[in-house]
């Protein structure tokens, strides 16, 4: 069954005709999301990741009909207009922490919203913050120090008093 | 809540979804084929955390566990419900998935089962006849089933003031995986002891994987009761719940020798634990 929904995407508002049935993973695909990935479909791997209201969900377990009014966001709305890379993106290459790259849009995502959230976190915290992001080639290692390189670096910059939750990085 | 279930009277083989961490995963993998969903996620009276001038603590079905787990309150007064719900799945199921529905899956294993077991914990059910409220125990019928009468929701859980206040309490999760894994198996333990912090007063204590059902083990608590909180009780209290438990002889994932090995390491754990958080209590 078809339902018209309003939602917005990276910022745009869009009108979208949706089957009950179809995942987010999906419609975000065939609208040419691309980074956002199938990895097992079922919630346990996190490669669908993306923000829903500022919340890192699995896209693949959100049925897309029940998403009418909010704000998602992808890998593609982090990237600059210009093609500039955000400072995680930028953090990430060059820090290593892309082997294959296939689980890397989710675990950005997953560390847009651990970066989004102002807390500081040990690095103990921070591995069990991404634990929802399985990675086959890096070890997590790199991803880390990625992680806590933007971190630190915008702990240097803000002001603490002045630190809002925000989506700019 | 009313459109909710007049749409489940109307159409008996529609299930609830809240978060779909579990359903949905369930319908992807071929089950419930051409059955509707009814979404009751967004329904306001089924979401939030309370508590009332008697200090019964109200959860709202449809709370997600990461609002469980970062909840102010929820970390003080139940910090071993806090460590169950942190537990379940992954950050992003956390951010989908709600405490109703963990419970509602009816698994052995669920992680705020066994926490809640441990708490006494009440739910509140609304159907087509109104309001039910029973203990979470007999909430669990079957392996997998709950009490849910057609057209019925669980509205919220409560965990009464003479639950928790002056426990201490520890929820201990064995898995393979560190995250994203169901339990091996799983205890909780909530403990209460005399102004001398000596001897155990009362004990709430419950175990998963253990047996069809998550396992709530009465005996072993009543034993406890004027004990002294030491080793010896602890080794005592586990053979008492021993007796209770009854793992299934062949499962795939432990067989039953290991399972009840590790209901003596797991339970010590959460015991011991569970006393050294009631020692530190401040009796309010």
């Amino acid at each position: 069954m078809l339902k018209i929904i309003n939602l917005s995407i990276n910022g745009t508002s869009i009108d979208l005709a949706v089957d009950s049935r179809e995942s987010l993973t999906d419609t975000l695909r065939r609208l040419q999301f691309t980074s956002v990935k199938k990895g097992c479909e079922t919630g346990e791997c996190g490669a669908c990741t993306v923000l829903v209201d500022g919340k890192a969900v699995n896209s693949c377990l959100y049925p897309t009909v029940l998403l009418e009014g909010k704000r998602i966001l992808t890998l593609e709305g982090i990237t600059k207009p210009n093609g500039d890379l955000s400072a995680i993106q930028q953090a990430f290459i060059d820090e290593a922490a892309i082997q294959c790259g296939f689980c890397t849009p989710g675990l950005i995502m997953t560390a847009v919203e651990i970066i989004g959230e102002g807390k500081r976190y040990s690095r103990e915290e921070l591995r069990e913050r991404i634990s929802g992001n399985l990675c086959r080639c890096t070890g997590y290692h790199n991803v880390l120090n990625a992680i806590e390189k933007v971190l630190d670096e915008m702990y240097v910059q803000a002001d603490n008093s002045n630190f809002e939750k925000t989506s700019n990085f | 809540m009313s459109d909710a279930i007049r749409a489940l009277i109307k159409d008996p083989e529609a299930l609830v979804l809240a978060g779909g961490t579990s359903l949905l995963v369930n319908v992807k993998g071929g089950n419930y084929g051409g059955r509707n969903l009814v979404s009751v996620i967004d329904i306001p009276e089924l979401k939030g955390i309370s508590t009332d001038n008697d200090g019964n603590i109200i959860i709202g079905s449809c709370t997600t566990l990461n609002e469980v787990c970062s909840n102010s309150e929820i970390q003080k007064r139940l910090p071993a419900l806090a460590r169950a719900a942190k537990l379940v799945g992954g950050p992003q199921t956390r951010n989908l998935a709600t405490i109703g529905g963990n419970i509602c899956t009816g698994y052995m294993s669920a992680d705020t089962s066994i926490a809640l077991l441990a708490l006494n914990a009440h739910v509140e059910l609304l159907g087509p006849n109104g309001t039910r409220i029973i203990a979470l125990e007999s909430f669990f019928t079957k392996p997998t089933r709950v009490d849910l009468m057609p057209g019925e929701l669980l509205v919220n859980i409560k965990i009464r003031n003479e639950s928790y206040v002056g426990y201490g309490g520890h929820y201990e999760k064995h898995s393979a995986r560190k995250a994203l894994d169901f339990a091996l198996l799983n205890c909780a333990a909530q403990v209460k002891l005399d102004n001398d912090r000596n001897k155990i007063t009362a004990l709430g204590l419950a175990f998963g994987v253990v047996a069809p059902k998550p396992l709530r083990c009465h005996q072993a608590e009543q034993m406890a009761v004027g004990m002294s909180a030491d080793k010896q009780t602890i080794e005592l209290v586990l053979q008492e719940a021993i007796q209770e438990a009854k793992p299934c002889k062949d499962c795939w994932r432990a067989s039953q020798g290991y399972r009840f090995y590790l209901m003596k390491k797991v339970g010590s754990i959460a015991l011991e634990q569970a006393i050294a958080n009631a020692k530190e209590v401040t009796h309010a």
